[in-house]
């Protein structure tokens, strides 16, 4: 009954699975645009993760100096550890909007599910990641001499970006009201997201190595059922964090 | 709306100590009390920002702690901060709040709050380039968004100027004629003052009831 009150569609006469899941995208497609809208007026998230990636990647271009052999053997790992970290970075930045004014309150306080909220700030999250990995694996190709714009490689960087973006906004919203949070949100962050990193790793250097489809599949499956049981844990912690 | 035996402790301290707390249908309630209370804890939990740690909430019938989100549907809330995205308009801000409550024809409500809060003329402002009083009116504005039975209001008239205390004294009359319920907390300020229903007072989380008219 309370339900039914400000809906905008008869529930006498729909279906209510598809007037549910109906209200539902809207909300998850109003909070995802919340995010881009934050983001594209202030560019701190996306800017944040390239330019931290793209120096991190310099630095060890200029130290390593890559040839064909040194850029197939160190190559996977640098581009990997400069996408963790600037990803981090990323994400400390892209809570400072939701504590600023206690803006996240707005959210707590809508009659929506805490999950909705989850998926609405992880598909932003999503989105710049992505965004990110893309400008961050133009500055490696370039910088290293490697090809990475293969099907294995991008397949894996997506459902890397699914794992980074979910566990990144649950830690993210634990760490809020933390004062160390630059300090703890690594902490948390890094060692969760290691058997993604190990993947995503695996996958790069051997597709950049020659190896086929199948020597990868082990390791995009790992992958999946990650982003299976993190997304999933997430989703459903994430009503417990926010509150507090 | 009903608290039961509501309790709320942040580690050894105990912030809320048993509280029992009735608000009627189209009453106008105040707790007063000075700084650090109880009574910002209590109204974060009566809007479920903050879980207790005993006890029982329930609002309109709805059991507040097992259904959280239908009973949100029933309150609109004014907190300390302002609660609102700086780097979007206050349009936009509305707006959000509008969709998250699934309201049909989300800007013409969005409209129709500005226009109550006078807010018409700065509806496409970012919220970072207004003072802390328009703040207080886009949040007070979002709270009656969905029209909700029962408003939360923790100390509105802090940065309020005249006139604007004025629009939130009518909307608090509004709300009770309608049969809607208000629960104010407050540190004692004339605003309280305006016939209230039934006045609280909390002293270190313990609740104490005043008067009633």
């Amino acid at each position: 009954m309370l339900c039914t009150r400000l809906l905008p569609v008869d529930w006498n006469t729909s279906n209510p699975v598809d007037v549910r899941l109906t209200a539902s995208l809207s909300i998850i497609w109003a909070l995802t645009l919340k995010e881009l809208r934050i983001e594209s007026r202030n560019r701190d998230v996306a800017v944040a993760i390239v330019m931290f990636a793209s120096l991190v990647i310099a630095i060890f271009a200029i130290a390593i100096e890559p040839n064909a052999l040194t850029a197939l053997e160190t190559g996977p790992g640098v581009l990997w550890a400069a996408i963790t970290f600037a990803g981090v970075v990323g994400m400390t930045r892209a809570t400072s909007h939701e504590l600023e004014n206690d803006a996240v309150g707005a959210l707590m306080l809508a009659p929506v599910s805490r999950d909705l909220v989850f998926i609405g700030k992880s598909l932003g999250s999503f989105v710049f990641l992505t965004i990110a990995m893309l400008i961050v694996f133009v500055v490696f190709t370039f910088m290293f001499n490697l090809s990475i714009f293969r099907a294995e490689i991008l397949l894996v960087a997506l459902l890397a970006a699914i794992g980074f973006a979910s566990v990144g906004t649950l830690f993210s919203s634990l760490t809020f009201r933390v004062r160390a949070r630059e300090v703890l949100l690594p902490m948390l962050f890094l060692p969760t997201v290691a058997p993604l990193l190990f993947s995503a790793i695996r996958v790069t250097s051997g597709s950049v190595a020659g190896e086929t489809w199948s020597a990868s599949l082990p390791w995009i499956q790992l992958a999946v059922v990650y982003d299976v049981v993190f997304v999933t844990a997430s989703a459903l912690l994430f009503g417990y964090v926010l509150d507090d | 709306m009903e608290l039961n035996a509501v309790t709320k402790r942040f580690g050894a301290a105990t912030v809320l100590d048993k509280v029992d707390l009735a608000v009627a249908a189209g009453s106008f309630t105040v707790i007063r009390g000075a700084n650090g209370s109880g009574k910002s804890t209590l109204l974060r939990i009566a809007a479920t920002l903050t879980s207790p740690t005993e006890g029982q909430i329930s609002i309109n019938g709805v059991d507040a702690l097992r259904h959280s989100a239908d009973a949100r549907r029933e309150i609109g809330a004014v907190m300390h901060s302002p609660m609102l995205y700086s780097d979007l308009t206050i349009r936009e801000n509305l707006a959000l709040f509008a969709t998250l409550c699934q309201l049909e024809n989300p800007q013409d409500r969005v409209e129709a709050v500005a226009s109550r809060l006078r807010l018409e003329a700065r509806l496409n402002e970012r919220v970072r380039g207004l003072s802390h009083g328009y703040r207080k009116r886009v949040a007070i504005a979002r709270s009656i968004i969905h029209t909700p039975n029962l408003l939360l209001l923790d100390e509105p008239e802090t940065g309020l100027d005249e006139s604007s205390l004025e629009v939130m004294l009518q909307i608090v009359e509004e709300w009770r004629s309608r049969g809607r319920s208000v629960l104010m907390a407050t540190h004692g300020s004339d605003f309280a003052t305006r016939a209230p229903d039934a006045v609280y007072t909390i002293t270190a989380g313990r609740l104490e009831h005043f008067e009633s008219s």
